[in-house]
């Protein structure tokens, strides 16, 4: 436990990647939204722009795996603890993003939208649910998206370029074949409404789901990886 | 604990196979507590494979390895006590000289901060500049300190001063010994300037393809051969029965190096002749043996070449 802290502290001196960055793009996709929502209709305000920070948490994940594995192993630390370090550090920063975003998203909905009556934190369907779900599901959102960086990450390292090319169209092949057969069996209309009856408290328990997998992914890929 | 505590590192027929080549075969070694030993071998010949093996970042095909008396793999209190310096040596993302200084701390529980400060200074490594951004002489100036300073009690170095100037390797040789002597522990180095180490090194291991062909006490090897210098003709009609292992002429005269102790039969042989017995260097033994089986003039370097 101790050198997986050790491995989270290694971790978190990239401040610049892992919370200047993706504030400072948090920052620069509001104002821009915010311009682009003066000239709109009140109900055109709404933006996807939010999503700027988990796609960087990705990022960020898939670097600190990439740049650290073989640095952390060179100083003896072992797989078990470097992958549990690079959990925790996941885990900081999705309570540190889910946090704000839930304060931001309260504050969007005592300013009426920004005085502009946009939507960026404040979803209508995050008011499925009380605030700690809310909570939660933003918590393990963020969560979800480091481990999908870690896992991606840990893919190369592990099953050499053969995995990224199997995984690629793979990934394609799934995604093509699922939106054949939801089509041809008529099945769109059943999708849409699972997705619209979707609250916070059950999309947490889909993202835990994912969670595991995705870190069962990372772990089964980094336990018999070879450093060089 | 049922292991020898005088021994930190025990392979037994350790093989290494990667995709159709064999990295290492059939290798088995021990290295002392407490000792400096280099790892020699040309370019290919399984250094870094077993470098990568003894500290669990690689897996054995066969074989097994004990570290402190237990197999490393995934085993903390070993891999805690260990540190490896690659000959690149790589660091996290957007770290600064002070953040490895920092990390080396935390992961290291014998870390000597004064020893770290020290060659902050002596390397002129510049505190707040990334690590990305310093040029590939600082870069391993860095390795090395981590290594140092670390003072795990197995420190390993793969080739660590790639692009490093003579001031700064003698600066690295002299603090490691200085440090050794304040703090023994089990060093392993693995280099290609053999003479340059010569000094500092007890044991030596010297692999080729895969195979161990010398393994011993840097002394008992020299001991083993010996340099007769002096007249051309004096040396040769000496020499001609003897197993030489490298020539070298100037004018009328000759270093002829051979294979055979230094001892009072030898001394009497030469006595009047006006030939003179000096010692070998280290990279000459190590360069012979990398030569294979042959062990005759046949195997000459182009030293010996008429």
């Amino acid at each position: 436990m101790n050198r997986a802290t050790a491995v989270m502290k290694m971790h978190l001196v990239d401040r610049l990647t892992l919370v200047v960055l993706p504030l400072g793009i948090l920052a620069a996709s509001f104002t821009v939204n915010v311009l682009v929502w003066l000239p709109l209709a009140k109900d055109g305000r709404h933006t996807g722009g939010a999503l700027a920070v988990p796609a960087f948490v990705l990022a960020a994940a898939i670097f600190a795996v990439v740049r650290g594995l073989p640095f952390a192993l060179g100083m003896g630390v072992t797989r078990r603890s470097f992958v549990l370090g690079t959990l925790m550090t996941g885990a900081v920063l999705a309570v540190g993003f889910g946090t704000l975003y839930v304060l931001l998203g309260g504050l969007e909905n005592l300013t009426g939208g920004w005085w502009l009556h946009g939507t960026f934190f404040d979803y209508s369907f995050f008011h499925r649910s009380i605030w700690p779900a809310r909570w939660l599901m933003l918590v393990v959102g963020f969560f979800a998206s480091w481990l999908l960086g870690t896992a991606v990450a840990s893919l190369y390292p592990r099953w050499g370029m053969v995995a990224l090319v199997i995984a690629g169209p793979a990934v394609v092949l799934a995604g093509g074949g699922a939106i054949a057969l939801l089509t041809w069996q008529h099945w769109w209309h059943s999708v849409g409404s699972w997705f619209s009856g979707l609250t916070p408290v059950t999309s947490s328990g889909w993202l835990v789901l994912a969670s595991a997998v995705l870190a069962a992914a990372t772990w089964g890929s980094l336990r018999r990886v070879s450093a060089s | 604990m049922n292991h020898d505590t005088d021994t930190v590192v025990e392979v037994s027929n350790l093989t290494r196979d990667f995709r159709g080549t064999r990295a290492l075969d059939d290798v088995s070694l021990t290295i002392a507590a407490d000792s400096i030993t280099g790892l020699m071998g040309r370019n290919g010949a399984g250094k870094t494979t077993l470098m990568s093996l003894l500290t669990a970042q690689d897996f054995a095909t066969s074989g097994s390895i004990k570290v402190f008396g237990e197999d490393p793999v995934e085993n903390e209190s070993v891999l805690a006590r260990t540190c490896f310096i690659r000959e690149s040596q790589q660091y996290p993302n957007n770290f600064r000289v002070k953040h490895v200084l920092a990390a080396g701390a935390s992961f290291h529980a014998n870390w000597d901060r004064d020893l770290a400060e020290t060659l902050v200074e002596e390397f002129a490594l510049p505190r707040r500049r990334e690590v990305a951004k310093l040029s590939r002489g600082m870069r391993s100036a860095l390795g090395i300190l981590v290594g140092l300073a670390s003072r795990a009690p197995l420190t390993i170095f793969d080739e660590p001063y790639l692009g490093l100037d003579a001031t700064a390797r003698q600066q690295f040789y002299d603090t490691l010994l200085k440090d050794y002597a304040e703090q023994p522990r089990t060093i392993v180095l693995s280099t290609h300037l053999i003479d340059e180490v010569g000094g500092l090194l007890e044991n030596v291991i010297v692999l080729d393809q895969g195979r161990v062909i010398l393994d011993g006490s840097a002394d008992e090897l020299r001991s083993r051969a010996c340099v007769l210098t002096g007249p051309l003709d004096a040396v040769e009609s000496l020499v001609s029965a003897l197993p030489v292992l490298h020539r070298e002429r100037f004018g009328g005269h000759e270093a002829v190096t051979i294979e055979v102790r230094p001892d009072a039969a030898l001394r009497s042989r030469i006595a009047g002749l006006g030939v003179e017995i000096g010692p070998v260097s280290l990279q000459t033994l190590v360069v012979h043996a990398g030569q294979g089986p042959r062990r005759n003039e046949g195997s000459m370097t182009e030293g010996g070449a008429r």
